[in-house]
């Protein structure tokens, strides 16, 4: 019966996590764990180094995908504490830091927390990105020390103009912040050219790593404060953390399996290349948006372009979003229901009652399973509702 | 042949600069260098007839050095 449901499982929610991940990935971790499953950076024998090798190979292969030196390459234990150890690392109290209306609770939590530093948030204009540009224009100030948005909206599936808000900050010698969670992986991000000094990645993602690893990503002359202290297998002697990254943000054993999972998607991405992942996701979410409309279901953007990524939320008339999810699963298809940890998105976009139904895409997804979709929306409606 | 050992400030350091050295036909290897008090230190053991070209080429490419040392 499960293996039954496998074989038939159509699996939309991969802004959650992306499912499956290429053979590959799943091989490179179990030849980590099984070949070479030293401590990498501790202790300098054959197996250990053979392990720092490769988590190094991947600080490389990052590193060329965003444009930075591979010690700027800091492995966490996830995007969201990427984030906070961004802003905790960075924010002075007093500070005065600029959001959007389309956060994760990654970014609204750490700074609710954060009661010393002012927090103000600036509208995305869905259609419109030098309205939003001019947005943040409009409310930075001589306090203003941060941006801290989101690359790409993980509800509605909007990409940011992060490379003009990038030039705003620059101008303005305010640190630039970016959760590209939904972003990294699906679209060539150059830190340099969108003068951004912290990008965290959710690996697991499209990136098409695992879970239990996060990235963030350095500007080259940044240095934060510390959120945890313990041992990097460098300057043992000395009470303190080392001042140079990686190992400055890195205390403890790091994730080896899930780094060199991720070097495996890294590579996947590389054979398949970025803009034709980019466009094929953003044609999936164009289609299902088109049959999406003509089955009358309630859709929260007018259009879909080309800065849109491959996520769209959407309900049923007369449903709530968990009612159709939960259809849809007992159906073999999976969706995430809800406010998708982003309940400021579903504000903006008139979904804040009960949240949406979210369908996230990757290159694994096809037209065909978007047609059983469509089939089974139009029977919940017809034999359900 | 006499061994220069490089330490570098972390193992991150040392593999970079391997791949640095690597660009210029120069071969080296990453070790915890036998005969040097470093603690946890990795260096980079190379021909010690060329030591200043590599510190050279490793200083050029910002590697971090600690110290060095002939083995």
């Amino acid at each position: 019966m499960q293996k039954q449901r496998e074989d038939k499982m159509i699996y939309f929610d991969n802004a959650a996590s992306s499912f499956p991940k290429p053979i590959t990935v799943s091989k490179a971790m179990i030849r980590a764990v099984n070949v070479y499953g030293a401590n990498p950076g501790r202790s300098g024998h054959f197996l250990s180094c053979m392990a720092e090798k490769e988590v190094f190979s991947c600080r490389n292969a990052l590193a060329d995908m965003f444009n930075t030196e591979s010690e700027n390459i800091i492995f966490t234990a996830n995007c969201t504490a990427s984030i906070n150890l961004a802003l905790k690392g960075f924010l002075k109290p007093k500070s005065e830091v600029l959001i959007s209306d389309m956060e994760h609770n990654a970014v609204v939590r750490p700074l609710e927390k954060m009661k010393d530093v002012f927090v103000k948030q600036v509208e995305i204009d869905l259609y419109d990105d030098e309205k939003t540009v001019e947005n943040f224009k409009n409310v930075i100030t001589n306090k203003t020390s941060m941006i801290a948005i989101t690359a790409c909206s993980n509800v509605i599936g909007k990409i940011t103009p992060i490379e003009k808000i990038g030039k705003l900050c620059k101008e303005n010698n305010i640190k630039f912040l970016v959760d590209a969670a939904q972003l990294g992986g699906v679209m060539p991000i150059d830190i340099k050219k969108c003068s951004i000094d912290f990008l965290a990645l959710a690996p697991h993602k499209s990136l098409f790593g695992v879970q239990g690893l996060g990235v963030l990503v350095l500007n080259d002359k940044i240095k934060l404060d510390t959120l945890i202290e313990g041992g990097t297998g460098t300057n043992s002697e000395s009470p303190l953390m080392p001042d140079f990254p990686p190992e400055r943000y890195e205390a403890g054993t790091i994730a080896t399996p899930a780094i060199v999972a991720l070097k495996a998607g890294i590579s996947f991405i590389k054979e398949r290349g970025i803009l034709y992942i980019k466009e094929y996701e953003n044609n999936l979410a164009l289609y299902t948006f088109n049959l999406l409309k003509d089955i009358d279901a309630i859709l929260y953007t007018k259009k879909i372009d080309d800065t849109f990524s491959g996520v769209l939320p959407f309900n049923i008339k007369n449903a709530t979003p968990n009612l159709v999810s939960d259809y849809l699963d007992k159906n073999g298809i999976m969706t995430r229901a809800g406010y998708h940890c982003a309940y400021p998105t579903h504000k903006k976009i008139g979904s804040e009652k009960d949240g949406a139904v979210r369908l996230s895409f990757t290159v694994f997804n096809t037209k065909e399973q978007i047609n059983v979709l469509i089939k089974k929306l139009v029977s919940l409606s017809r034999d359900i509702l | 042949m006499e061994t220069e050992y490089i330490v570098c400030s972390s193992i991150t350091y040392a593999l970079k600069g391997q791949d640095i050295l690597q660009r210029y036909g120069i071969s080296s290897s990453v070790v915890k260098p036998p005969k040097l008090s470093v603690g946890c230190g990795y260096s980079l053991a190379v021909d010690a007839r060329i030591k200043d070209t590599v510190l050279n080429i490793l200083k050029a490419g910002g590697i971090k050095l600690a110290k060095t040392a002939r083995g």
